[in-house]
């Protein structure tokens, strides 16, 4: 089967994909002959599956060989004190290992000089212990619980914890948790996320999000705090922002104040302005990000842009629906269509906002930096003196 | 009523087993055993490495049993356990023989009935054992277990989106040896 939305039909199938993808493919299924019996396969697969035998009875009986392998069992009385046994006389036997050859023989200079150079090892190790264990101490988050019983690393917390480096944060169903990030804002948790902090340095403040849903307030420079999820990296540009992911990597960006980059290698990045939402996908990364306030046609036709490339009749769409509030996404859009594209993209911005002074056609469409920066100044996706913090 | 009592009844069995009664563990592999083998035979698509397992996974909750505090069903704790051991002696034979194990009898798939009609759930059962590994491990815990991919990336060391492509890939090819 050589359909662009091959891939997608099992997503589909599994009901994980967002609504406009799943709105896509359902448009494209009546229209597909292969896609249809694709999707027929898999309801029936899915019909044999359910009708497999939960049990099936081994060909004999294992219970005897299986008995005569337990132990008796031990009280935990038992089973400490026999570890306590085994562990001393473990150490006994190193110990008399390290210096059994010496009691039968003569001690020659440099031995004791070794065993000096090895006890000082070991104390430079014991001292760089301790500072690290010290320092990873330090490296840690105030949390608060806002609601319910949020645990950290599957252990609950009062009312307020302190989340470590490499530690997990997760609420359930009824709960809700705040993390100060550092000196440089909070991220509040909803329910049902699962988040851990990754890295709390000076210059780089990041969490992972596993699942769920986070709604961030950043005050620091750009590019000091990081969001990682399994489909992309939200870089925070200054700004106020809720990110919500799934199980299966798909998730959501939604831009209330300032910036948020999405990047990713599988994928062009997004840059996200105040009053946008960007789609996230496992197999694409960051989707082309749109106005809240786009239409639902374009919205649709952008998500089947998305999943592919030559899709001449979704960028007719996506232009026609377009209105000037929606120039940054056909910007997005440029470098995303097929190169054949890209002049019908070029020319209905410049209908929606003329480029300025030093901007040419043949410019932008050959991906000149600068010519696409001094434009995106002008419809509203920041000045550019952010985008230097960037590594475009 | 029923479930309540058969959920009272398998907690003083566990209780027991826990304290080390024997009798109240056989009982507990009686009524476990069928599903247990069901998930080694369906994973592993070869009847004696299942039936290995099945007796390693008994021996290995044995042991763990104290470790069982009641949080979920005992059923899925001893399911759960079933799918690490397995998983667990896969890795360690992957690293031990480095190749790709095919299931050589699919007769352990008959359970007595003459000719399967088509498109039975026997058929089904053949065409997993014909899967590759990876993508019948992941076909299994996904479509029968009920494991997110999230779990089974985690269960098996392997990125999201691989467990996803093993997915995807374990129902084309089933598709293509169903309708062979």
């Amino acid at each position: 089967m050589n359909c662009d939305y091959k891939n997608f039909l099992q997503d589909f199938f599994d009901g994980v994909l967002a609504a406009a993808e799943h709105a896509a493919v359902e448009q494209h299924l009546a229209a597909c002959d292969a896609c249809r019996q694709e999707l027929q396969f898999l309801q029936t697969l899915r019909g044999q599956v359910s009708q497999l035998p939960a049990s099936i009875a081994p060909p004999r009986n294992l219970w005897p060989e299986i008995a005569a392998r337990l132990e008796p069992k031990k009280s935990l009385w038992q089973t400490w004190l026999t570890d306590l046994r085994q562990h001393k006389n473990g150490a006994a036997e190193s110990l008399q290992d390290l210096f059994k050859r010496d009691e039968s023989k003569s001690v020659p200079w440099w031995s004791w000089g070794l065993r000096g150079a090895f006890a000082l090892a070991v104390l430079i190790v014991a001292v760089g212990g301790i500072w690290l264990f010290v320092q990873t101490r330090q490296a840690s988050w105030p949390v608060a619980r806002l609601a319910g019983a949020p645990q950290i690393d599957a252990i609950n917390f009062a009312d307020a914890g302190q989340l470590q480096v490499g530690e997990w944060l997760e609420t359930d169903d009824s709960s809700r948790a705040k993390i100060s990030i550092g000196m440089i804002g909070t991220v509040e948790i909803a329910p049902q996320t699962r988040i851990r902090l990754v890295k709390a340095d000076l210059m780089d403040h990041r969490l992972a999000l596993a699942r769920g849903k986070l709604h961030a307030e950043i005050w620091a420079p750009p590019r000091i705090f990081f969001v990682e999820t399994a489909s992309a990296l939200a870089v925070d540009l200054g700004c106020e922002y809720t990110l919500e992911m799934n199980d299966e990597g798909f998730g959501f960006l939604h831009v209330m104040k300032g910036y948020v980059a999405l990047e990713s290698k599988k994928g062009p990045e997004s840059v996200v302005p105040a009053g946008a939402l960007c789609e996230i996908r496992p197999n694409l990364g960051a989707g082309t990000p749109y106005s809240e306030n786009a239409s639902e046609n374009l919205r649709t036709a952008l998500a089947h842009c998305d999943l592919a490339s030559d899709r001449s009749d979704a960028v007719s769409t996506v232009l026609s629906e377009a209105r000037e509030a929606d120039t940054f996404t056909l910007w997005h859009l440029l470098f995303r269509v097929d190169p054949t594209e890209r002049p019908r993209v070029y020319d209905r911005m410049t209908e929606l906002i003329s480029p300025p002074a030093g901007v040419t056609r043949a410019g932008i469409l050959q991906g000149d930096r600068r010519m696409l920066e001094l434009w995106a100044d002008k419809f509203g996706l920041g000045q550019s003196w952010w985008r230097y913090w960037l590594p475009l | 009523m029923r479930e309540a009592n058969s959920a009272i009844g398998i907690t003083s069995l566990v209780q027991r087993a826990q304290a080390g009664d024997r009798a109240a563990f056989e009982q507990i592999y009686h009524e476990n055993v069928g599903r247990v083998y069901a998930i080694c035979l369906r994973i592993l698509a070869n009847a004696d490495r299942a039936q290995e397992m099945t007796q390693a996974v008994f021996v290995r909750a044995w042991e763990m049993l104290g470790g069982f505090r009641g949080d979920s069903a005992f059923s899925s704790w001893l399911y759960r356990l079933a799918v690490n051991v397995v998983l667990v002696d896969l890795r360690a034979k992957k690293r031990r023989t480095a190749r790709v194990m095919v299931t050589d009898d699919l007769s352990v798939y008959d359970r007595g009935e003459a000719t399967p009609a088509p498109g039975s759930t026997i058929d089904l059962e053949r065409a997993m054992a014909q899967l590759p590994e990876q993508a019948r491990t992941v076909f299994v815990l996904y479509d029968i277990e009920g494991y997110q991919h999230q779990e089974i990336a985690a269960l098996l060391g392997v990125a999201e989106g691989t467990s996803k492509a093993q997915l995807h890939r374990a129902r084309r090819l089933l598709r293509e040896i169903l309708e062979r």
